[in-house]
């Protein structure tokens, strides 16, 4: 029997590095942990709603894992950890809604490639997290099951889409998450709720099994509260699929090796367009406290100019809603979905009509892509959009022949109030000016919580040259070395 | 300029029964006159870069047969057949 003592003692605030020490050593089982933070869950749900559904066989699954061990049985590196996967990224037997009605039930039969490999090193799916309805929104309040809340202040949106994991990671429902990042998705709640989060080089990770919104921009990235544990995740999860043939050999990189080497002698451009007009004053004081800091370390910072940067956010929304109104072209409510009568239509009206059920966020990007794709339009926007993203992906080459890194803040703004903003989409689009770039181009870039506003937080953004995962790891642990930040208040 | 006439064509493009395109119109407007500066954007030949992909590491093109039998975790189904509604 556990000791009650020990019991309130153990704490959830431990690295995945700490807990697999514990496991190892057998101070902890795996069971006391997940038994733990299930508890949490339900203790914070109420106030957070992190969470889509609820894995009921965590605790099951544990016992198995703590029967392996001690049987001395080979043994995953996850050790039954807790992590949560975006609702949008298949999981087997456990439902995949992309928050939405239109897949209201939807079990998937087989598991993403990300999924199956976190499995397979043993971690336990403890639930599947928050989004907005399909990826689309940039604050989780385009959720169909209602919107996420930021766990430093209750009133204001987590960022999104993958809101869900970001405050999950933050409220310690569990060690580590899975986002998507089409546009910012993982950086924007990694920001807003001072946890890492990491969007990796395009092909880096496997994208079977995540439910398409804009293939050739998105990207899956985990979230967590260190960078080591986010190389630790990466180390899993990265590499070529065969069932996903945009991948990318990676050999046998090893991220969680060589973390301290420093930036001593790096080169950081910081990126002009990023931090001035439009960014709130706290953002811009953090930004230059980060960029002293990085001097301090020993790296050489000088700006950068990005020129193609300030029409990165038109280019995406045509591009990303192109690809949008085709890829949900899919989903006509009629092989799995909720219940919809079949009777009595005329020829056509059924599938309007149960895709009426779209939410209003999901409904404007299929206009807009439609729209940018019609006859007469497709040279004004979508071949537009083509030929600003290839500039701005030769500009950010041009940029990395000088520096090593670039820097900017990951989002212009500290998170708001929810629902001031959900009248605005413009507004709300116009908010992902400092992430887009690296979707566009395909390069890695990672949010690290450095600073702290009015209570809440400020995370800063570094970008890398295409599969410079190791050295973006570096510089970001390196910044992460100097905060000292406050432990989350709820 | 975006009206209802055009909502309601968009609508019909991607099969979405809007029931208020008055909704729709100021906002779509709104944005697509955002959109309308990368039509501003002056464009050299230099930079009409193509998107470049070489894949030279595609995968055998061999059968590999699925054991999960899928057609049963779909809806509505009898023996093997999915039920699609009634369209007169």
């Amino acid at each position: 029997m556990l000791g009650h003592q020990r019991w309130f003692k153990m704490s959830l605030a431990i690295s995945i590095s700490q807990y697999i020490q514990k496991l190892h050593d057998g101070e902890l089982s795996s069971e006391e942990f997940i038994a733990k933070t299930l508890e949490r869950i339900k203790k914070v749900e109420k106030n957070l709603h992190a969470f889509i559904s609820i894995n009921e066989n965590a605790i099951v699954q544990a016992k198995q894992i703590d029967k392996k061990i001690k049987a001395n049985e080979k043994i995953g590196s996850c050790f039954g950890m807790p992590i949560s996967i975006k609702d949008n990224i298949c999981t087997k037997g456990m439902k995949t809604t992309c928050a939405s009605k239109m897949l209201e039930d939807f079990v998937a039969p087989y598991d993403a490639t990300v999924v199956s490999k976190l499995r397979s090193e043993d971690a336990i799916i403890i639930g599947k997290a928050n989004l907005d309805e399909f990826a689309m929104g940039s604050t989780t309040e385009h959720s169909y099951f209602g919107p996420s809340r930021n766990p430093w202040n209750t009133d204001c949106v987590p960022g999104g889409s993958s809101g869900g994991s970001g405050v999950s990671v933050s409220a310690f429902e569990c060690m580590a998450s899975l986002g998507s990042d089409t546009g910012g998705s993982v950086r924007s709640p990694a920001s807003f709720c001072s946890v890492v989060g990491l969007k990796p080089t395009y092909g880096l990770i496997s994208r079977y099994g995540l439910v398409s919104f804009a293939n050739s921009i998105e990207q899956i990235g985990p979230l967590a509260r260190t960078v080591e544990d986010i190389a630790f995740i990466l180390n899993i999860i990265a590499g070529r699929d065969l069932h996903d043939d945009t991948t990318i050999e990676n050999g046998t990189a090893d991220y969680t090796k060589d973390l301290d080497t420093g930036v001593s002698g790096k080169k950081i451009g910081i990126i002009s367009e990023m931090v001035g007009e439009g960014v709130d004053k706290d953002v811009q004081s953090a930004t230059k406290h980060a960029i002293s800091t990085f001097e301090k370390l020993g790296a050489q910072c000088i700006p950068i100019s990005l020129d193609s940067a300030k029409h990165s956010v038109a280019a995406y929304y045509t591009l990303s809603s192109a690809e949008a109104s085709s890829n949900l072209a899919r989903f006509d409510n009629i092989r799995y979905g909720f219940d919809f009568s079949l009777e009595g239509y005329e020829y056509n009206s059924y599938i309007s009509k149960v895709r009426s059920n779209l939410g209003p966020e999901v409904t404007r990007r299929m206009l807009l892509g439609a729209f940018v794709l019609s006859s007469g339009y497709y040279g004004k926007y979508y071949q537009k959009a083509q030929k600003i993203r290839s500039l701005i992906k030769s500009q950010l080459t041009e940029s990395f022949e000088k520096v090593d890194l670039l820097l900017a803040p990951t989002m212009p703004i500290l998170p708001f109030k929810i629902g001031e903003k959900i009248d605005d989409p413009l507004k709300i689009y116009l908010l992902d000016i400092n992430t887009i770039i690296a979707n566009l181009s395909g390069i890695p870039a990672i949010s690290v919580p450095f600073a702290m506003a009015n209570g809440l937080p400020i995370g800063i953004q570094l970008f890398a040259n295409s599969l410079q995962e190791k050295q973006l790891l570096q510089s970001a642990y390196a910044l992460q070395k100097t905060t000292n930040l406050p432990e989350v208040p709820i | 300029m975006v009206d209802k006439k055009e909502i309601e064509h968009l609508s019909d493009l991607i099969k979405i029964e809007i029931k208020d395109p008055q909704k729709y119109i100021l906002q779509v407007e709104q944005i697509l006159n955002y959109f309308e500066r990368l039509d501003k954007v002056e464009i050299t030949a230099e930079d009409l870069l193509s998107q470049e992909l070489t894949l030279d590491n595609l995968r055998d093109d061999k059968f590999v047969p699925y054991e999960d039998n899928l057609i049963e975790k779909l809806k509505k189904t009898r023996e093997n057949f999915v039920r699609a509604p009634k369209m007169v």
